[in-house]
């Protein structure tokens, strides 16, 4: 009768081996002292690795996590909060502006165009009137 | 949160993909521990598995919305802490050690003297817990990887397999050598276990 080898029995505790196998293998441990000796230290090594297995304070663990992924939007929602509110100050500010140099603009043109009618233009060029005399 | 503790996994996914965050909550409080273990046996430490862990669970939050539901979740979490942490050992190393498909066929030989993990000094230790906990981490990082996949996680050699993106054989393999390593490794207090009983 020969021995089972380490890798059979290994897959043998893992389960890897067809269900005939199983059965063969089941057979020779009830009767074979040495395998069955083999086959008990590696479960023995197996146990002992699950019993390594560690319990973390996960409580601690999910409160860092949320901390983490709450202040990320955070952080972001606030500049995007600053952005947008620099571009509503310039835009304003451009409105404002706009609109008060054209107001002044208009108001400029009627004045000259006020003063043209009651005036004769003696020369003008485009820094403006140079001269006028009353009509 | 007692309601969201009797909701199963699609039902409070849902909810993460909505933004609810005591549904994240939960499925935290539900993987957090096996993530951790997971990660801590990769990296090798328990402060590296421990920030590994919150980087995979943020991660889960930021992509929640493209996982597909009708799929299982902790297998999803349990490939993106694997992919995390070699990625984060290649990062740092740069070389072939950290591959995910850096497997030898047969190599290294158990026989390789490792004098800070001899069998004499894990003979010297009066837990076994202790003891295997030491020849564990002595172990190869992608045999202990392996080895723990199987026996902690209960994949099979398939599974294991898709999750390292490695052939059966490979797996077949590595978990051989590594069984032969932690034996070897604990000979001497196997032994005396032995004898005492």
């Amino acid at each position: 009768m020969s021995h089972l080898s380490f890798e059979e029995l290994s897959q043998f505790i893992d389960k890897e081996l067809p269900n005939w196998r199983v059965a063969e293998i089941k057979e020779h441990i009830d009767n074979c002292p040495a395998c069955k000796e083999k086959l008990d230290t590696l479960l023995l090594i197996d146990q002992s690795i699950r019993e390594t297995y560690k319990e973390y304070n996960t409580e601690k663990f999910s409160a860092e996590v949320l901390e983490r992924v709450e202040s990320k939007p955070v952080r972001y929602s606030f500049r995007l909060k600053l952005a947008t509110i620099g571009v509503a100050i310039s835009l304003a500010f451009g409105i404002t502006f706009g609109f008060l140099r054209s107001t002044y603009r208009e108001n400029l043109e009627e004045e000259k165009y006020k003063l043209i009618s009651q005036h004769y233009i003696i020369s003008s060029g485009d820094m403006g009137i140079i001269f006028i005399s009353d009509k | 949160m007692k309601k969201y503790r009797e909701e199963n996994d699609t039902e409070l996914i849902r909810r993460i993909q909505k933004g609810d965050e005591k549904a994240f909550e939960e499925i935290i409080r539900r993987y957090s521990n096996r993530i951790i273990n997971l990660a801590t046996q990769i990296m090798g430490s328990q402060d590296e598995g421990w920030d590994i862990a919150q980087e995979v669970f943020i991660s889960v939050w930021k992509n929640i919305k493209s996982f597909d539901i009708s799929k299982n979740f902790y297998p999803w979490v349990r490939k993106i802490t694997v992919n995390a942490c070699y990625e984060e050992l290649r990062r740092r190393k740069g070389h072939i050690e950290s591959s995910l498909d850096d497997v030898e066929e047969g190599e290294p030989s158990i026989d390789v003297p490792d004098d800070a993990y001899s069998p004499e000094d894990i003979f010297d230790k009066i837990e076994l817990k202790e003891a295997v906990e030491e020849a564990l981490n002595s172990l190869p990082k992608h045999y202990r990887v392996t080895l723990w996949l199987r026996i902690i996680e209960n994949l099979s050699y398939e599974e294991i397999a898709e999750t390292l993106e490695i052939n059966i054989g490979t797996v077949k393999s590595r978990i051989n050598m590594a069984r032969k390593m932690m034996q070897d490794k604990l000979k001497y207090y196997l032994e005396e276990k032995d004898e005492s009983s």
